[in-house]
């Protein structure tokens, strides 16, 4: 997310314009060309219609070689710029009348037929003048033409006009690239906005749950540990007034010791979401601890469900064992009552090294443990909810609430992370980080457990 | 470009025609009416009755310095591509197929010329007889003076263009045609 990659498109205008202007230009040349030639056979039949028209009106003038009579229709010609000498000839060539416009050669005292030719600028035409199919004479007629000069200096400014048509139209291409790119950056900034707004609402939320947690945990933890303490004393003075009593277990006492051995197992619970229990933490390798617990997860299962097992982690972490223990076979509980109808459990390990901060957890190395189920999986309000204390899904009487909140407390103790995975229809996996025990090859940590 | 004169245009003409008759003037005069005769008839339109193929025929009555000139000035020459001929008409000939019949002044002409008009017949005479074209001299420079009237009753049509040449025209009566 940079100004890589912009604009890239946008760049083919000017290309576009810049082609069009080089087939333009040579069309054009033609085009002028072709425009030339159009002008000179034009101003060829121009200067002969008018030939032929000075021929038919001079025809009696000519026949009778009435000079004064063929100047009256040749004299009119004078106004017209465009002819430079004019030429009526009797019929076996000498020049009856004529004239030629100042700075022209005069026309040839004596004429024969000569198809139109071109002198310079000058276009030289002759006619016969007939009348009905007898012959009279010739009429001479010498025109101007556009000079050269003026037709290129034309041709020039319109080749001017389109070298800057083609100067505009690639200025405003290269502004609409401009505009694109300030767009498509606006665009890019207003994506950023949004993810950071969106990560900055999650980062809040999820701040205000660890508060919350923080605060509950606090709370109950006092609670549970001086509530601990008062148990501590009631259990101790039974086993005094049990000794007291008459040999043989006394039923009630029986019955009070009991009440206080499941107080001291929920705030047992209590403390571990809270963080404060007392943990012994050990080097464990968490494939062997899996498949140590194999048979208590069997038992705890029913026919109808399968296990896969995926244990490929190779490095060992540092963790309370039989808090661990608890809580796989906790999971692996929560499995099972998430799939009524059968289904598979799949337990994974694998090491896993995070790059950057995951969670409450930075980047380094990490054993990764899935419990993962095809059961109906968890609605968004309920996964939300999850990890709260004493909030269950299951029937009254059969869960506490405390089974994800102290797996959560007790992993969150040892300095991992975990997260619920988990939708509608599509399973739950739950996913736990667990740091790498520091130094300590898988074999050496299993070694030293052992012995 | 120099003026040339009327008259030494004239000259020229004729002296194209007969070099030897250059400085006479009344031969001058008539060597360039000889010219004339048969330069009308591209200005000319005649019925279609009048034949249009074969020689044009130009017709001579009578006998004057004119007609002796006549065969020397049509030599070579063409009428719409087609060879001139004089033919003369003995006295009591009538000008049948004569498109152009020039009379010249004798006893008889005044009659020839009658007998001529009604038919389509472009007659050309001298000042003194009454023809469709009359030659005229005005300021030592041979015109001639058009009767349109006369030619509208031989049913011939003149080119405005031979109209505008003319000396004087004796227009042709509106109603009439």
């Amino acid at each position: 997310m940079s100004a890589s990659g912009t604009a890239k498109k946008p760049r083919f205008a000017p290309w576009v314009a810049l082609v069009g202007a080089l087939v333009l230009l040579p069309a054009g040349v033609v085009m002028a060309l072709y425009e030339d030639h159009l002008y000179e056979a034009q101003r060829l039949d121009q200067t002969r219609e008018q030939a032929e028209i000075l021929a038919a009106s001079v025809s009696a003038a000519v026949s009778f070689g009435d000079r004064k009579a063929a100047d009256e229709y040749v004299e009119p010609l004078r106004v017209n710029p465009g002819i430079a000498a004019v030429g009526v000839y009797a019929k076996n060539g000498p020049l009856l009348a004529g004239f030629a416009r100042e700075g022209s050669l005069p026309p040839p005292a004596f004429l024969t037929m000569t198809p139109p030719t071109r002198h310079g600028d000058r276009i030289v035409v002759t006619v016969p003048v007939k009348q009905q199919d007898t012959a009279l004479g010739t009429v001479y007629l010498r025109a101007f033409t556009e000079p050269m000069e003026n037709r290129v200096l034309r041709y020039a400014i319109l080749t001017l006009l389109a070298v800057m048509a083609v100067i505009v139209t690639g200025g405003l291409g290269s502004a609409q690239i401009r505009l694109q790119r300030q767009a498509q950056s606006l665009a890019e900034t207003n994506a950023r906005l949004q993810t950071e707004m969106a990560e900055r609402a999650r980062a809040e939320e999820a701040l205000r749950q660890s508060q919350k947690m923080e605060a509950i945990g606090q709370l109950s933890g006092a609670m549970a540990h001086d509530f601990n303490n008062h148990l501590m004393i009631i259990k101790g003075n039974l086993h005094f007034i049990q000794r007291k009593l008459p040999p043989g277990p006394d039923r009630h006492v029986t019955a009070a010791m009991e009440g206080i051995n499941r107080a001291a197992a929920l705030t047992q619970r209590i403390l571990a979401f809270s963080r404060k229990q007392d943990l012994n933490p050990v080097t464990v390798q968490l494939n062997e601890l899996v498949t140590d617990t194999d048979d208590l997860i069997r038992n705890s299962l029913r026919e109808n469900i399968e296990v896969v097992r995926e244990l490929k982690a190779s490095w060992s972490v540092v963790v309370d064992r039989n808090q661990m223990e608890n809580v796989v076979l906790n999971l692996v509980i929560n499995a099972r009552d998430a799939m009524p109808q059968g289904g598979t459990l799949y337990l994974e390990t694998s090491d896993e090294t995070l790059v950057g901060w995951l969670g409450d957890v930075p980047a380094g190395d990490y054993v990764r443990l899935i419990v993962r189920d095809t059961g109906e999986g968890m609605s968004e309000e309920v996964r939300a909810k999850a990890l709260d204390p004493f909030f269950t899904t299951k029937p009254l009487g059969q869960g506490t609430g405390l089974g994800l909140s102290m797996t959560v407390g007790f992993v969150s103790q040892s300095g991992g992370y975990m997260s619920i995975d988990s939708a509608l229809g599509r399973g739950t996996a739950i996913v736990i980080y667990l740091p790498r025990a520091n130094g300590l090859s898988a074999e050496t940590g299993e070694r030293k457990e052992r012995v | 470009m120099a003026v040339l004169t009327r008259a030494a245009l004239a000259v020229a003409l004729a002296c194209a025609v007969s070099p030897a008759a250059c400085d006479e003037p009344a031969q001058l005069e008539n060597e360039i009416k000889a010219t004339y005769v048969y330069k009308f008839a591209p200005f000319v339109t005649w019925p279609r009755a009048v034949a249009q193929a074969g020689p044009f025929d130009i017709c001579v009555s009578g006998a004057d310095a004119v007609t002796q000139l006549l065969p020397q000035a049509v030599a070579g020459q063409q009428v719409n591509g087609r060879a001139i001929e004089i033919r003369h008409l003995a006295d009591a000939d009538a000008p049948d197929n004569c498109p152009i019949l020039y009379v010249a002044a004798s006893a008889m002409s005044a009659q020839v010329v009658d007998a001529a008009h009604g038919k389509p017949i472009l007659t050309v005479t001298d000042a003194s007889l009454p023809g469709v074209v009359q030659f005229v001299v005005v300021g030592h420079h041979v015109r001639f003076d058009i009767d349109e009237s006369l030619a509208a009753q031989s049913g011939l049509s003149i080119s405005s263009k031979l109209l505008g040449l003319a000396n004087r025209v004796v227009p042709a009566p509106q109603e009439k045609r």
